[in-house]
């Protein structure tokens, strides 16, 4: 019984993971993929280590497990934090289906001059205004675009 | 609202069991959002006004902000007044801003101020 609900943790704790990474790969901008990185993954490496606890079911085991988790939900919120607000800095596009940007005027944003770096995922750029990656403000010969209704950046001076 | 009581290892417990619900949900949410066949979030950046003053209570809410559902904290002012939040779901910016203030805000100042 045991074995099983560890072994049922562990599947699910790795089929988590997994939905994680292609939340990485598919999500398309730089904040989007944050959401998947932290909240999945912690979920995701939390019941692997339960399970693990469960596996090994000693007291050593657990206090491990005990560990790590809390070590896990300190610092992984951090890393976040930082490498948003660094993303934000550096000039990651926001998607340009995104509501709005609060923090326009509040951080300084620099321009990414990578013109392979593409904010949409192909099968939508159809339905949604292109990425606004030109449009960003001192980039350098970005093409002109008109600003989407929803595009919080593109009406920003 | 009362003062806050760090001492009170109840209140802890009791945030920390809201804490592991909210981040199960935000799990759930951020899978769906990855596995929906068009991804169809409106996300953006919100400012949340914080209550919480101290560096730790502002450290701990920004903590559970990142790992709750939809929502990364990017910033906080220099004042420790507000508070900015990338949301998965931004289409309703006073909603992100309510649900933060009541889920996660008001028991994390029951221990913190």
């Amino acid at each position: 019984m045991t074995e099983a609900l560890a072994a049922l943790l562990l599947v699910l704790g790795a089929a988590i993971a997994l939905i994680a990474a292609i939340g990485v790969a598919r999500l398309p901008d730089a904040f989007l993929r944050m959401h998947a990185a932290t909240k999945a993954g912690v979920v995701g490496a939390g019941l692997i280590l339960i399970g693990a606890g469960l596996a090994f079911g000693s007291g050593e085991a657990w206090l491990r497990v005990g560990l790590i988790v809390l070590f896990l939900l300190v610092t992984v919120p951090l890393s976040s934090h930082a490498l948003g607000r660094a993303a934000y800095i550096g000039g990651a596009p926001l998607w340009a289906g995104s509501a709005e940007d609060a923090l326009a005027g509040v951080l300084p944003r620099h321009a990414i001059d990578d013109e392979t770096a593409s904010a949409v995922p192909v099968q939508q750029a159809a339905a949604i205004p292109a990425p606004a990656i030109g449009s960003m403000p001192g980039a350098p010969d970005g093409p002109a675009r008109p600003a989407g209704p929803g595009d919080a950046r593109g009406a920003a001076p | 609202m009362s003062q806050p009581r760090p001492w009170n290892l109840f209140a802890w417990l009791w945030l920390a069991l809201l804490f592991l619900r909210e981040l199960l949900f935000s799990a759930v949410d951020v899978m769906r959002a990855t596995l929906s066949r068009r991804i169809e979030v409106r996300p953006g950046i919100v400012a949340v006004p914080l209550r919480l003053r101290s560096a730790a209570g502002v450290t701990l809410l920004a903590d559970m902000v990142t790992l709750t559902p939809g929502t990364t904290a990017l910033h906080v002012s220099r004042d420790r007044r507000t508070l900015y939040v990338h949301a998965m779901d931004a289409a309703d910016p006073d909603a992100v801003r309510r649900s933060i203030a009541e889920r996660l805000e008001a028991p994390a100042m029951r221990v913190l101020r």
